[in-house]
């Protein structure tokens, strides 16, 4: 019988033993990650309080406490108070703590090697999806997480599979970023609701596994429950040194049933912005050109990679913003390859200001604010209303689109600078 | 459960129910803006027992827990075309039931007056006078409901968690 990846990832994790499995079954399943986050407060560790006293977790090993991904500081003294008693929570049972400056928990999970091919990993966060750029399957988990950490599992509806097939050698000055963009905004954020979105084709299978990041991260933007990308010789390179165990490569059968199958070529695209403020609100660059923005932050899960900051970087070199320009690599290991490849200079001499690594402005928690009639640009997966203050506006845009517009302090096209 | 219904279209995001702004600042301002992104007058005038209903992929993007406020507020049920697998799980680990009807909701309009028996599914729009069967809820969801969310099920079984004290 034929399968799909996560048909099988299911099956193998599956706490009773299946004969078979299809989608709409209910599983309860083993996991083999599961973190949180600090949430928007960092309190969220109290929804275990009315549960009593925890003495311990099912497995301390395959547990982290990410404390640096809504916040690059400690801003206030509530926030200082909250983060420390997370902390001791964390310690006492003995689970990994990440403190400010580490960065976004879901690129840090797959570059510390904790998520891995055939692995099922569940964290507090929506955009959780991103995992499966190593051959991992991942899935958000919320209020239930308490049942994660005591027994190691959660019962789970098998998603269908949804295929995007993507062909064709995008021209210069189109990214990744433009072309997950350009993806939401043809078929829209409900494509994929609850399913399982399986990205290849020879474009995917071109891009450095950083890059892939942008794909199945923002599946959640499609809707997808998870998300995955058929493990390749790129990404069994870019796990050696990280995942510090063997693991299995699993794969969909060649006749396996996709529910669907969307075709992209993108030899023919143009760079993408998504206007306010939704994230399937996409323009190609032209219809948007010219628009005033206060402020960029070039940064997030989905342009914060090292690849994403070398191409703000080539776009700023002996240049000077003059919009607020904000870097915030996405994890300390971005930083640091920023650091020894010269990167940060060149954003410091064109008068941009650096940040601790933390998820930035996608959402204004920790810095960035902006005030009522105040636009920005980053990007990031969602320029939502609600996620900064009342009155603003966000565009999203790829790291070089953002360079550009910062250098120009309006929108502007990154052509004219590569 | 009866109740009016408050109505909201397609893709609605929970930072338009739950706006950012208000997640650090305790739960009495939140429910004070819940929803007024979408419905200006939801928060001053919605009435305990109301129902919420959303078009497609209702709950999308952020993983917060939208569905708890707004049963807080007083929302005693969820009917929705569909929803964001994140808001649909969040509503029943909180206690809150939630329905998926497909293109049946198009028969629910803004202030209609509804009538569900979450047991059997059954939906019955007295302001139309037309039924809806939605699929019933699986028995150990019904079980977690009944328990009042995830954490008060939980407790129900603590002899069954070893590392519970």
């Amino acid at each position: 019988m034929p399968y799909t990846a996560v048909e099988k990832i299911f099956m193998s994790h599956s706490v009773t033993p299946l004969q078979h499995i299809t989608p709409g079954d209910i599983v309860t399943a083993r996991i083999d990650y599961a973190g949180m986050h600090e949430g928007f407060d960092a309190r969220k560790y109290e929804q275990f309080k009315p549960l009593g006293e925890m003495i311990g977790v099912f497995d301390p090993e395959k547990i982290g406490m990410y404390l640096g991904h809504h916040f690059c500081t400690g801003h206030s003294d509530e926030l200082a108070e909250d983060q420390k008693k997370t902390k001791e929570w964390a310690e006492k049972l003995g689970i990994r703590v990440f403190h400010f400056g580490s960065g976004i928990a879901h690129i840090l999970i797959m570059e510390q090697g904790f998520a891995y091919p055939s692995a099922l990993c569940v964290f507090g966060d929506s955009h959780t999806p991103a995992y499966g750029a190593v051959g991992a399957i991942s899935a958000q988990c919320g209020i239930e997480m308490a049942q994660v950490f005591l027994t190691g599992t959660l019962w789970f509806k098998v998603p269908a599979t949804h295929r995007y097939h993507i062909q064709g050698k995008t021209k210069k000055g189109v990214y990744p970023r433009d072309v997950i963009q350009h993806i939401v905004g043809k078929v829209g954020m409900d494509a994929s609701v609850y399913k399982c979105i399986e990205w290849d084709g020879p474009y995917i299978h071109s891009l450095p596994v950083p890059l892939r990041f942008p794909f199945t991260l923002m599946a959640t933007e499609l809707g997808a429950k998870c998300s995955f990308v058929e493990p390749d010789a790129m990404t069994i390179d870019y796990l050696k040194g990280r995942v510090k165990h063997p693991y299995e490569i699993v794969k969909s059968d060649p006749d396996a049933t996709f529910e669907k199958t969307f075709t992209f070529d993108v030899s023919y695209l143009e760079p993408q912005v998504c206007a306010p403020s939704s994230p399937e609100n996409t323009k190609p660059i032209a219809e948007t050109l010219g628009a005033k923005i206060d402020q960029v932050c070039i940064g997030t899960c989905t342009g914060g990679s090292l690849y994403d900051l070398r191409e703000a970087a080539n776009v700023l070199k002996g240049k000077k913003v003059k919009a607020r320009t904000l870097i915030i690599p996405a994890t300390h290991e971005v930083l640091q390859q920023c650091s020894h490849e010269g990167l940060l200079g060149i954003f410091v001499d064109a008068g941009c200001d650096l940040f601790p690594p933390y998820c930035g402005t996608c959402q204004t928690l920790s810095i960035g604010h902006l005030a009522p009639g105040e636009v920005q640009m980053h990007p990031g997966p969602r320029n939502w209303p609600g996620r900064t203050a009342d009155g603003s506006y966000t565009y999203l845009g790829s790291p070089a689109t953002c360079a550009a517009t910062a250098v120009e302090g309006k929108i502007a096209d990154p052509r004219n600078y590569l | 459960m009866e109740g009016i219904v408050w109505r909201v279209g397609n893709n609605v995001n929970t930072e338009s129910i739950t706006p950012s702004r208000w997640l650090h600042e305790g739960e009495a301002p939140m429910l004070e803006h819940i929803g007024e992104i979408l419905l200006p007058e939801f928060p001053k005038k919605m009435a305990r027992g109301d129902v919420w209903v959303g078009g497609s992929n209702l709950g999308c993007s952020s993983s917060r827990n939208a569905p708890l406020f707004l049963q807080k507020k007083g929302i005693g049920v969820i009917l929705c075309h569909s929803a964001s697998r994140i808001f649909y799980r969040n509503a029943l680990n909180s206690g809150l039931p939630i329905f998926e009807i497909g293109d049946q909701v198009e028969k629910i309009r803004m202030g209609d007056r509804v009538r569900i028996d979450v047991i059997k599914g059954l939906i019955e729009n007295r302001t139309t006078g037309q039924a809806i069967q939605a699929k019933p809820l699986p028995g150990f969801i019904m079980a977690i409901l009944n328990a009042g969310g995830i954490t008060d099920y939980i407790l129900s079984r603590k002899s069954e968690y070893k590392l519970l004290r």
